[in-house]
């Protein structure tokens, strides 16, 4: 099985490149058998790519620790489903893995689009076939195949970072990568646009589904990494503006940015060049996302590797691609001129505008930190880091503002609103909004940013409920229908601005959550067993935790034991007011083989605030059983991930195929055209 | 030995289907269209997609009676103007044919509405207050 | 007309992001140095044994003594240069992953003496860096 997967990733790079040169040809030839042979590449390296995953899946299961990267991310005692899950641990088998998602969707958009939108097809898949070929190139030459061998076979691997046996850590790289390489297929038909000078809105017609997919995944997959990094980094935080976070954060803010910007493509035929640079851009930087994870270039807590060769294979491909696509928009300019001016300062459009102008800064800005030390090194010789004070003066008031438009954007009319529209439509919100802030202002918050956090939520939110309440109601009045079908049938007639609004909903929750940091509290004490420590929430809840034991699992050492760790469990009860709430077992690991320990934090989920508990240290030796725990309080914590889930529902409901007979143009899933060409 | 004769039958395998295309001579289907046509239908479902979220800002009044008649003609024009460039014979849309539908829908709940005494503002039927100047209606006029 | 306000829009919205990321900058930067480096600078400039910085190395295997309290002392060599040495203190909880041979990174100042007062000490993830070949043979 493994040595079939080796092969089938050799014979996977020249079906690339021959499907790669086919499908440009047949797209320029108009010869139909080189572009079916081109297609047929495609679903060929999925099966390929398929084989050679799970031949690295089988070498970790069946223990082949003659492979260095089986060896260096497994050993005999871990759980299957971490085994299983080493696919993506390291950076030879994410390649691999990454390289398998992209070629499984080249197959989804060649199969969905087999008889429809043939004009733009030869020149997708050549597109998707040649950043396959990149990525197989990578793998097979840039000293990153996974199925090199170290030319003897070690007794035992060397086992999986203590921090990625978490469940988070299992499905927060898949469902980034998924949101990455989701993404190419509409970067995909934006290169076929550009070749074939197809301008209009087809293609993003056409590919909005694919944009919306790959916006839930990576939405998910920056919450996932979130909850991992809470559950277990263990310092009660979620975000690091780590270099990796921000790689993620990159394309999902000009991913956003471009959700808003084709919407006045669409309704107002503007911002062409601005599309086409928002969708290149994204695509650039899911690939300089995998770079900058995969090189090690710049410090970061968790790079993989000082791999210097593939630095440099990325940074020419992302030259090459920017390149090719600067050419190609400028030589299209006179077909990418906007159809229409905006025609008032006051309109959807200017907010949708003002919207990408903030998130593309503060993907400038989140850019020009990450990449700060490599600036400064190249032109002074000397690595200077920013930190997150950098990261929260740049991002806290523009992502204020953003949170502010998340309101004022439904509320006013495409093209122009009236004065007098809005004060009547703003009254309310703007009321609730001053409302929250003064009772925070009168419960004696100070916190600026927290303050302005809650109350602008309160704005937004009231602004969204009043909006499904109008559109119901004037719905049911146009119908006849009942409030609750009205509802139903608003929603399905135009699920992606309704959709939208629940993201909206999502988002709001999630800042607020975020906000609450502001009132985090913390105590750390050493206690001996019987001991207990009070803490007082910033909600005036009087918590008191008591160390009730230590227990200790230390399984005999000998050749049958399967044991991965050995643990140390303290006993937690948590009371509130003298009601036991809770009993948690916080626990210190230690990883024989990996010479590690780690620490699983107790939390203890309200649905107001988390009760957070580490243990920092367990005296071992004078055997009284003395831990030093760090207790924190932090309020809203919960919010963040029940926002994430509102946040994913509302994506679901955007991008999910609208149902026969409700209009298929609603959700905007098919291009007349297509039926055009098939009756011809 | 297994594994040389499984790569050369795998290698084999997906050969074969690659190149069967070239072989046989069957092909993809091309792109049957007209662009002329397929542009003009995007521009008309664009315009009306524009139209039902005009008529829908003004059944929730978010838009005055005069911005709405202005952007309305202008939108209505650009519509009509779309479906002339395509030509006649093209295939109905089933998708604009909807969305045309629903508009038609709203726009007869608006004219069926009842016009403000006081300010003349149009409301939507079965309004007994003017969503403007909060008069009753019906009483005057 | 309309597009004047809107350049001006574009032109305000830069000017405040730059602004805001050049006092964040300003106010956060910290010196990223290798032991070496850092050792050199201060030796040119010793006023600069007052500037926080951010130094990476490797600790010295067998150097790491706990203190009564939470309380670490150990030693940072150079990566590559190991003669470069100094001591460090640090008088927090130490990551899961430190050990004594654990890269690291500190960020803080030397204090009187020459004894480097670490405020924050993180460890560079060793087991995400693939093992090289020879580290199997044992």
């Amino acid at each position: 099985m493994t040595t079939l997967g080796e092969v089938a990733l050799w014979i996977a790079l020249p079906i690339a490149l021959w499907g790669t040169v086919l499908s440009f040809a047949g797209g320029r030839t108009g010869r139909t058998d080189l572009v079916l042979s081109g297609e047929r590449a495609a679903y060929a390296l999925t099966f390929l790519l398929a084989l050679a995953s799970a031949g690295i899946v089988a070498a970790f299961l069946g223990e082949r620790y003659e492979f260095w990267y089986v060896a260096s991310y497994s050993n005999r005692e871990l759980d299957t489903y971490f085994k299983v899950a080493g696919l993506w641990a390291g950076q030879r088998g994410s390649l691999v893995f990454w390289t398998l998602l992209l070629s499984g969707f080249a197959s989804i958009a060649v199969f969905r689009n087999r008889r429809r939108n043939r004009e733009f097809m030869p020149y997708v898949s050549g597109t998707l076939l040649a950043i396959l070929s990149f990525l197989l190139v990578v793998l097979l030459f840039a000293e990153v195949n996974p199925f090199e061998r170290l030319g003897f076979t070690p007794a035992n691997g060397r086992g999986l970072n203590p921090q990625l046996q978490n469940y988070w850590m299992t499905i927060h790289p898949p469902t980034l990568y998924l949101g990455f390489t989701a993404f190419a297929v509409p970067f995909a038909f934006a290169v076929s646009a550009l070749l074939t000078g197809r301008l209009d809105s087809r293609w993003i017609a056409v590919t909005r589904r694919w944009i919306l997919l790959s916006w839930f995944f990576l939405t998910n997959g920056i919450i996932f990494g979130m909850r991992w990094a809470y559950e277990e980094l263990g310092w009660g935080g979620y975000w690091f503006w780590d270099p990796v976070e921000n790689a993620s954060l990159l394309p999902w803010l000009t991913a956003t940015a471009f959700v808003h910007s084709i919407q006045i493509q669409e309704n107002r035929g503007m911002l062409k060049v601005w599309n086409m640079c928002l969708v290149v851009a994204t695509f650039l930087l899911t690939i300089f996302a995998t770079f900058l994870t995969r090189s090690g270039l710049i410090e970061s807590v968790h790079s993989f590797a000082e791999n210097l060769k593939i630095a440099y294979i990325f940074l020419g491909f992302l030259g090459a691609v920017a390149g090719i696509c600067a050419v190609l928009i400028i030589y299209r300019l006179p077909l990418l001129k906007g159809e229409s001016a905006i025609q008032s300062f006051v309109s959807r459009e200017s907010a949708f505008l003002f919207n990408n102008l903030l998130f593309v800064g503060i993907a400038f800005a989140v850019v020009w930190g990450t990449l700060y030390p490599l600036i400064t090194e190249g032109f002074f010789g000397q690595k200077i880091n920013v930190g997150p004070p950098y990261y929260n003066r740049v991002n806290v008031p523009a992502g204020l503002i953003l949170l502010a438009l998340m309101g004022v954007g439904p509320v006013i009319a495409w093209r122009r609103a009236s004065k007098r529209n809005l004060r009547k439509n703003f009254a309310l919100p703007v009321a609730a909004g001053i409302a929250v802030a003064g009772a925070l202002l009168a419960l004696g918050v100070r916190h600026w940013a927290a303050l302005s956090t809650f109350a602008i939520s309160a704005f937004v939110l009231t602004v969204i409920v009043a909006e499904f309440w109008k559109g119901t109601r004037a719905r049911a009045r146009i119908s006849g229908e009942g409030r609750w079908k009205s509802l139903l049938n608003l929603v399905g007639r135009n699920r992606r601005r309704w959709g939208g609004y629940v993201v909206h909903a999502g988002v709001v929750l999630v800042f607020t959550g975020l906000a609450g940091a502001a009132f985090d509290v913390a105590v750390t004490q050493e206690l001996a067993p019987g001991e207990s420590v009070a803490v007082r929430s910033a909600f005036g809840h009087e918590y008191s935790l008591t160390y009730e034991s230590l227990s200790h699992s230390r399984p005999r050492a000998s050749a049958a034991n399967r044991e991965n760790d050995w643990r140390w469990t303290a006993l937690v009860t948590v009371r509130r007011g003298g009601e036991r709430l809770a009993v948690m077992r916080p626990e210190r690991r230690f990883y024989p083989v990996m010479d590690q320990s780690s620490t699983e934090v107790g939390i203890h989920s309200t649905a107001f605030e988390d009760v957070y508990v580490i243990p920092r240290d367990v005296d071992l030796e004078s055997g009284a059983e003395r831990v030093v725990f760090e207790v924190k309080v932090l309020p809203l914590v919960p919010w963040i991930w029940y926002g994430g889930m509102i946040v994913a529902a509302g994506a679901l409901v955007s991008l999910w195929p609208a149902g026969v007979g409700s209009g298929r143009t609603a959700a905007g899933g098919r291009v007349p055209g297509a039926a055009a060409g098939q009756a011809a | 030995m297994m594994a040389v004769a499984g790569g050369i039958a795998l290698a084999a395998g997906v050969l074969l289907f690659v190149l069967e295309p070239l072989l046989s001579g069957r092909g993809a289907p091309a792109y049957g269209g007209d662009d002329r046509h397929d542009e003009a239908a995007a521009r008309r479902r664009v315009a009306l997609a524009a139209l039902r979220d005009l008529e829908y800002d003004r059944a929730t009044g978010k838009l005055d009676a005069e911005d709405y008649a202005a952007l309305e003609s202008d939108l209505s024009r650009e519509a009509l103007d779309a479906l002339g460039a395509a030509a006649a014979d093209m295939p109905e849309d089933p998708a604009a044919a909807a969305l045309e539908r629903e508009i038609a829908a709203v726009r007869q709940a608006l004219r069926e509405g009842l016009q403000c005494g006081s300010c003349r503002h149009v409301n939507a039927s079965g309004a007994r207050f003017c969503s403007r100047c909060g008069d009753p209606l019906g009483a005057a006029s | 007309m309309k597009n004047r306000r809107f350049l001006v829009g574009l032109a305000g919205v830069a000017a405040v992001v730059s602004y805001l990321m050049w006092t964040g900058v300003r106010d956060s930067m910290v010196y990223y140095m290798t032991p070496a480096e850092l050792v050199a600078r201060i030796e040119a400039e010793p006023a600069f044994r007052d500037v926080g910085v951010k130094v990476s190395g490797r600790v010295v295997e067998g150097s790491w003594q706990r203190l009564p309290g939470p309380e670490h002392e150990f030693r940072v060599a150079d990566l590559a240069d190991p003669g470069v040495v100094f001591s460090v203190r640090f008088d927090d909880v130490v990551p899961d992953t430190f050990n004594d041979r654990a890269e690291v990174v500190l960020e803080g100042k030397f204090g009187p003496g020459e004894v480097f007062e670490a405020r924050t000490v993180l460890t560079k993830c060793g087991s995400r860096y693939e093992a090289a070949k020879e580290d199997f043979a044992t």
